[in-house]
């Protein structure tokens, strides 16, 4: 196959030029400028991108597929479904399933899971502890063998100091990043939304900043103790920022991950209790928000990730207070990415980096890259398009998305995983 | 004048003068309920549904008896535990009602902000009667009805609230209404019971209530919740009371004209003693009263004829 | 458009006119009492009761607000404000004079009728109206007519009350918004 005149855009060997790629067998075979002459022969698929953009296909590693135990919000396959639409080729899929994924045999249900599905490539994220509940160690070993990628208490923190240190110190001996969902239950209580001068506002019990940001700094602490590397995820507040601002200055090995809706919505877009914005962590103040935009800027910040969380609309329709936390994200990642470039002043190549080769290497996986011999991962997009979002474009079962009448500049025309395409834009 | 709203959900979207409309034509409305026939056929035809997922006795026998004043026909449904606890969303319990074809809802509920999602879904009026710790503003503009009778104005009035803040819709709406018409205004709690941000509120907050009782015009006390003990807001209530509590000698420290108010109920021997309740500086009783004038106008407000958008 | 329809020397002479009626009708006041209906009502009431004491006679006022007793409170978009009933004196077996500024269709006589009734059990109820301009919707007939006027459906005419509440005012005659 050949994607032909387009501009490519690969962070992981700063390339940005207008050329053409050949895949062939589900690898990059060559990648070249447009000047060069166009070898192949007629029988082989031509993709004319005169206008598009190409991109490593984008990694999104933090998502709830909900399958096992969940398949009203979510299943596998409409979660590839949603990721393929999105231009996502790699999801890593968090453990809070039901069962949870804390051993290989659940590890091994959803890889089945994929494959049948077949659409982008699915890597799970194990347990920390079995049944998360932060007792004893999960099965990371034969996990990781059965194929996960990292290990995650996301759902449910690991609240016992100790076994965080001995997670970190185990999942290091793996090679499992630990990605850590950073939140002291005890003082988020009851709480449902930033806590703060709106919270009060509103009514609404909130959650403190300091919720999050003493688990920030506990875990960079025990990560520099034990030189254990640790990923915080879907970091919200400008303290959390600095604790990780300083921990990584002073060479301890933490990397972080903020969401695309805790870059482009704030704790305003509650005036409503639209229970769409109602999420964990909880959209933070305005100050919050600028931190997290300049923390980008700066490069503190080395992964943007959806934290995809589909809710059924019963669920959602609830009381604002009763609620569950989460919001869809798979398709509206790359948007948002771009929305960061076209209306931010941010970098294409360093947003993109965010998506592509950061999760890659922190992952230690291949692909997010175009580099010849890769996986054949790949997204196409077409910047001048402008687009609303609307609930029946949504590919998820849910349809909780904050971004909801939305309007994005640069649509996904094509993904293409492992060198077969697995979505097109209708009419192409 | 024009009412062009259709729900009443927070002080907050009400306008100066039209809190002060309502206060004016309460006055109007009290008169009916001092005849011997109280009754009046404005509202006739009209259907009035008071679900009320709280337990309440003040709130609710007030709103029914201004509607039924009115001539309106009410419908009341107390929702407690089993069906509401099922997760039953709030849609699927209105849609029962709905086939009543109310012309209006008026809803007390446990949680901030349904009341408003519900009045945005639901093409008749909604009334908020009180939702988790946002708001209760039919209670406010009764309690500033109060205050306006007794001082004829609430411009320039010293008025001091005191106890769980944090957790208090009346204090709120009170907050908003209060400072809309002129008045200033003083919280007065621990700091345990200080909502966060609530500086933002423009108004004055101390953790000090001595020093302010000489200079306060109307002081209101708030009820203290028991169950805030176990969550660790306060230690007991016997230093509650001593700090916070009003009692005699803090009474005599008042000016000489200057009243206690409180939404109720309250807790005797807690945030206020007994016999204070039944003083003469006490407008409690007329709190009361004053509550069902103040919902007769409300109901004729927003029932009264068709909505301007 | 407003043209001034009649100025305050004319209205005086009707409402000397219904004064005159009046005491021939009633022999004894003693159970006579007024009600205007706000706002006009009320000021033509106010001239009247003026105007009988400089004759002598003392007859206790009252003030009746209708707006809760309209039959089209559904049907407006705009409110009357609600300013409130003012009878301080038994109702009971009394002979009311219920008094407007003008009498059109009927329906403000037949929503203050009903208000009176809420009130007490008065032994008869007069009405008495400045102008009479036809046009009745329900079956109301008048006891006192100050003058019969005769306009055009676009029409209206109404009694302007001076600010200062002094002196009987003016009736101009407009025409019908909508």
């Amino acid at each position: 196959m050949w994607i032909k005149s387009a501009r490519i855009v690969d962070p992981g060997q700063q390339l940005d030029f207008t050329g053409n790629i050949h895949i062939e067998k589900g690898k990059i075979k060559a990648v070249e400028k447009a000047s060069s002459p166009m070898p192949g022969t007629m029988h082989e698929e031509v993709i004319d991108a005169r206008g598009l953009w190409v991109f490593p296909g984008i990694i999104d590693m933090h998502a709830h597929l909900r399958e096992p135990g969940y398949e009203y919000k979510e299943d596998v396959y409409t979660g590839s479904l949603a990721a393929a639409a999105g231009g996502v080729t790699t999801v890593v899929c968090m453990a809070n399933t039901e069962p949870i994924n804390d051993n290989p045999s659940v590890t091994k249900y959803i890889l089945d899971k994929a494959e049948e599905a077949g659409l982008v490539r699915i890597l799970p994220a194990g347990a920390v502890t079995k049944g998360q509940e932060g007792k004893v160690l999960s099965e990371m070993g034969l996990m990781k063998k059965a194929g996960i990628v990292a290990v995650s208490d996301d759902g449910k923190p690991v609240e016992d100091t100790s076994i965080m240190r001995r997670a970190l110190e185990y999942a290091a001996t793996f090679g499992l990043l630990l990605i850590s969902h950073c939140e002291d239950r005890r003082l988020s209580e009851a709480g449902v939304m930033n806590e703060g001068a709106l919270s009060s506002e509103l009514g609404l019990p909130g959650i403190p900043s300091a919720a999050e940001e003493v688990m920030v700094a506990r875990d960079t602490i025990i990560s520099s103790y034990t030189s254990c590397p640790v990923h915080i995820t879907h970091v919200s507040t400008q303290g959390s920022l600095e604790i990780i601002r300083n921990a990584k200055a002073k060479g301890i090995k933490v990397s972080c991950d903020v969401t695309p809706h805790h870059l482009l919505l704030d704790e305003t877009r509650l005036y409503d209790y639209d229970t769409n914005a109602k999420m964990y962590p909880p959209l933070r103040t305005g100050a919050d928000r600028k931190a997290l935009l300049q923390g980008l800027a700066s490069g503190v910040i080395d992964v943007i990730a959806s934290d995809h969380a589909p809710h059924a609309r019963d669920e959602k329709d609830l009381d604002f207070d009763v609620a569950p936390f989460g919001a869809i994200g798979l398709q509206t990642l790359l948007p948002a990415v771009l929305r960061l470039h076209f209306d931010y002043g941010l970098g294409l190549m360093q947003v993109l980096s965010l998506v592509t080769v950061n999760p890659a290497r922190l992952l230690g996986i291949d692909g997010g890259t175009l580099k010849p011999g890769s996986r054949a991962d790949i997204t196409i997009v077409d910047p001048s398009t402008n687009w609303t979002l609307s609930e029946d474009m949504i590919m998820s079962k849910s349809k909780n998305s904050p971004f909801l009448g939305e309007t994005f500049r640069g649509e996904v025309v094509y993904t293409i995983c492992n060198g077969q395409i697995v979505y097109r834009k209708n009419g192409i | 004048m024009i009412w062009n709203h259709k729900d009443l959900i927070s002080i907050q979207n009400l306008e100066r003068e039209e809190i002060e409309n309502i206060l004016e034509m309460a006055t109007s409305f009290k008169e009916i309920s001092t005849r011997e026939i109280k009754k009046v056929p404005t509202l006739r035809g009209k259907t009035v549904v008071l679900l009320f997922y709280e337990p309440s006795t003040r709130t609710k026998l007030s709103f029914e008896i201004a509607a039924k004043r009115l001539s309106a026909d009410t419908v009341s449904l107390s929702v407690s535990g089993s069906s509401f606890e099922k997760g039953e969303t709030i849609m699927d319990a209105t849609r029962n009602v709905m086939a009543m074809a109310p012309d209006c809802i008026i809803i007390r509920y446990p949680y901030a902000g349904t009341p408003e999602r519900l009045g945005k879904a639901l093409p008749c009026s909604v009334i908020n009667a009180g939702d988790g710790f946002h708001e209760h503003p039919t209670q406010a503009l009764l309690d500033m009805y109060s205050i306006k009778e007794r001082f004829g104005r609430l411009d320039g009035l010293n008025i001091a609230i005191v106890g769980d803040i944090m957790h208090s819709r009346v204090a709120r709406s009170n907050v908003y209404g209060m400072k809309k018409l002129g008045a200033k205004v003083v919280l007065v709690a621990p700091r345990t019971l200080l909502p966060v941000g609530v500086e933002a509120w423009g108004v004055e907050v101390s953790s000090d209530f001595d020093p302010i009782i000489p200079d306060m015009d109307i002081i209101m006390m708030l009820r203290v919740q028991r169950e805030r003990m176990k969550q660790c807001f306060f230690s007991d209530e016997r230093e509650y009371t001593v700090f916070y509590g009003l009692d005699m000698p803090r009474i005599k420290k008042m000016k000489p004209d200057a009243i206690i108010m409180h939404p109720g109920p309250f807790n005797r021997g807690v945030e206020i003693t007994g016999d204070i309740a039944y003083s003469p500086r006490s407008v409690i009783f007329r709190q009361v009263e004053n509550g069902v004038a103040v919902r007769m106008t409300l109901l004729y407000l927003y029932l009264g004829g068709a909505h301007v958008d | 458009m407003q043209d001034v329809f009649m100025g305050s020397e004319e209205i005086q002479g009707i409402i000397a006119g219904l004064v005159d009626a009046m005491e021939k009708h009633f022999s004894s006041w003693n159970d006579v009492c007024f009600i205007g209906i706000r706002q006009g009502g009320v000021h033509v009431a106010r001239h009247i009761v003026k105007a009988l004491k400089g004759r002598g006679i003392n007859v206790p006022l009252g003030v009746l607000d209708i707006s809760l007793y309209r039959d089209d409170i559904s049907r407006r978009l705009f409110y009357p404000e609600v300013k409130g009933t003012d009878i301080p004196f038994d109702l009971n077996d009394m002979r009311i004079i219920l008094v407007d500024d003008v009498l059109w269709t009927g329906r403000s006589a037949r929503a203050a009728i009903d208000h009176i009734v809420d009130l007490g059990r008065p032994k008869r109820i007069y009405l008495l109206v400045l102008f009479d301009r036809g046009g009745r919707e329900i079956p109301i007939q008048p006891d006192f007519v100050g003058r019969k006027v005769d306009l055009e459906p676009t029409k209206l005419i109404k009694l302007i009350v001076p600010e200062d509440g002094k002196g009987i005012g003016s009736v101009v005659v407009t025409e019908l918004v909508g």
